[in-house]
């Protein structure tokens, strides 16, 4: 069967690029022929079509996907008139409300792409794949008919990752001795900055002064005032100098990261998903979280999980887990558990390639 | 699936909750809290005072989806997008656009108010009336000669330095921090903390 991984934009590396990548090259070696459509790329070795000519390549039997985290409303229109079998892969958008105040442009497009949702719950699609639960909720929400939907993780990079050496001058940087606390996600406003700072200011108050936290996303140039405003607010904590943040990580000083942290700690406010849970899971790294959106899910049983934002949740349970190993080696077992189980790429693909059997 | 904890989990989760209840109380959260000044954005939903100002510094795409979401409150359809796009290529000027989204059904439903909309408006209605308009229309341009021609002055120069002007102001700011933060680093390391 030809099938078609549609996204309006492919870059190598984040989260919506990976799983359309890891997905494509899962139905290939399923004997698909694959082909991979979108408006803009960045990093993709394997050749990028442009969607108008998506039309001239499928046939009545064969399938599209389309990979929704942003409004696109030139190629849905064209959904709209295909011919071929078709399947909404929903990531989520995050909700504009978040942007506000800080970013006109980002409340824009989030909210042009929000406003996209019900049009395409009710397109027609013959099966949607949500990322999650809570993402397949919302679509259901919008008007999808209910038994048209289903639960696909992310396809995602762990196991590269894994395989990947490590970056030794970031190792020696920060494998110090010092405690390290590890937050992974692109710095915007619903990733829960705030919060992160409070729970990380009150650990070091009362349990680990030389603790230090490292930040590790990509700062958005236009959301720059955003960017300044944390570092003004860890400044007025009083935790500046042990707030490191970290942008343009690539692969070989991610896995630094990984290797000297010693918890992750999301407080995000808003996920679809959340692949840096999946990430510490696979890298044996004990979880702290927020249970917010699709948090807590995709975690599971395998992480400490806090409905409450009091900070000095956060911070006992960074100590707990910096001063009692069988705590933190509990979750580490439980995280690769629930890695293997729920989140290893063949669970993925067997579970992809059964979703898409009715269209063999 | 429960998200509840169950044995050894929930008896760590116990243990902990009891620890964190018996820390002090962390202090109030600084003044500078997320964005609870920030005035409401342009294209906010509650928002429904707007001057004309607001929308003459945007062009094409992005001012069609501006007066959309500002006067309809929602993004623009593509039969509505494309519309006023073809308006504007055809030299059909935003006051006509605005008037109309702002006269439609949908946006009497809104009642947003655009400070000078409406006299601007009216008065492009008459330029559209057979004969007597085209007349209307020429005598107000020949009004309005002068400046017109200020303002194309104005506007050659600001495209002349619009590209340049964003850019270094962004620039400028971001050296200036980077300033700082390397005279700081330069004092810590002539004058480190003791341990």
């Amino acid at each position: 069967m030809k099938i078609a991984l549609l996204a309006p934009s492919l870059t190598a590396h984040d989260a919506v690029g990976t799983d359309v990548l890891e997905m494509g090259a899962a139905l290939r070696r399923a004997g698909h022929e694959v082909r991979l459509y979108a408006d803009h790329s960045q990093g993709i070795v394997e050749a990028v079509h442009a969607p108008p000519a998506l039309d001239r390549w499928l046939g009545a039997r064969d399938l599209v996907v389309y990979h929704y985290s942003i409004g696109w409303p030139r190629v849905e229109a064209q959904l709209a008139t295909l011919n071929c079998r078709r399947v909404l892969r929903y990531h989520n958008i995050t909700p504009p409300e978040f942007f506000q105040g800080w970013s006109p442009e980002h409340v824009r497009s989030c909210a042009a792409g929000r406003a996209s949702l019900t049009t395409l719950a009710t397109l027609g699609f013959d099966l949607a794949l949500a990322c999650s639960a809570y993402n397949l909720a919302e679509l259901v929400a919008a008007g999808l008919p209910a038994g048209r939907g289903a639960v696909l993780a992310p396809f995602h990079r762990c196991e590269a990752l894994l395989d990947r050496p490590a970056d030794t001058a970031l190792l020696d940087r920060y494998g110090d001795g010092r405690r390290n606390v590890l937050m992974l996600g692109r710095v915007a406003p619903n990733k829960g900055h705030a919060a992160l700072f409070d729970a990380f200011a009150c650990y070091r108050r009362h349990y680990a002064e030389d603790a230090r936290l490292l930040v590790v996303g990509k700062h958005d140039r236009r959301l720059a005032r955003y960017s300044r405003h944390l570092r003004e607010r860890c400044a007025a904590l009083g935790i500046a100098d042990h707030v490191h943040f970290l942008d343009n990580v690539d692969d070989a000083r991610l896995k630094s990261c990984w290797l000297v942290a010693d918890a992750l700690l999301m407080l995000s406010e808003h996920e679809g998903f959340c692949v840096p849970l999946v990430e510490a899971m696979a890298l044996g790294v004990p979880v702290v979280a927020r249970d917010r959106s699709a948090i807590g899910e995709t975690l599971g049983g395998a992480g400490l999980l806090w409905h409450d934002s009091d900070p000095r949740f956060y911070a006992a349970s960074l100590a707990r887990l910096a001063r009692d190993p069988a705590a933190a080696e509990t979750l580490r077992l439980a995280g690769r558990e629930r890695y293997r189980r729920e989140f290893a790429p063949d669970v993925l693909t067997a579970r992809l390639l059964t979703a898409l059997a009715a269209f063999a | 699936m429960s998200r509840e904890p169950t044995g050894a989990l929930a008896h760590l989760q116990q243990e902990i909750r009891a620890e964190a209840a018996a820390l002090p109380e962390m202090p109030t959260a600084p003044p500078c809290a997320l964005g609870i000044a920030a005035p409401l954005a342009l294209d906010h939903p509650q928002r429904l005072n707007y001057t004309l100002d607001d929308f003459m510094h945007v062009h094409n795409d992005e001012f069609v989806e501006l007066a959309y979401r500002c006067l309809l409150k929602r993004p623009a359809d593509a039969v509505g997008q494309l519309h006023a796009l073809q308006r504007l290529a055809a030299g059909d000027s935003k006051i006509a656009i605005l008037g109309d989204l702002r006269a439609s059904e949908e946006g009497r439903g809104y009642g947003v108010h655009v400070a000078g909309l409406a006299a601007r408006y009216r008065f492009w209605r008459l330029t559209r009336l057979p004969l007597v308009g085209a007349l209307i229309e020429r005598a107000a341009l020949v009004w309005n000669l002068p400046e017109i021609a200020r303002e194309q002055r104005r506007l050659g120069q600001a495209l002349a330095q619009q590209n340049a002007g964003a850019e270094i102001a962004g620039l400028a700011t971001e050296v200036a921090r980077l300033r700082e933060e390397l005279a700081a680093l330069r004092a810590r390391r002539d004058d480190p903390p003791a341990e």
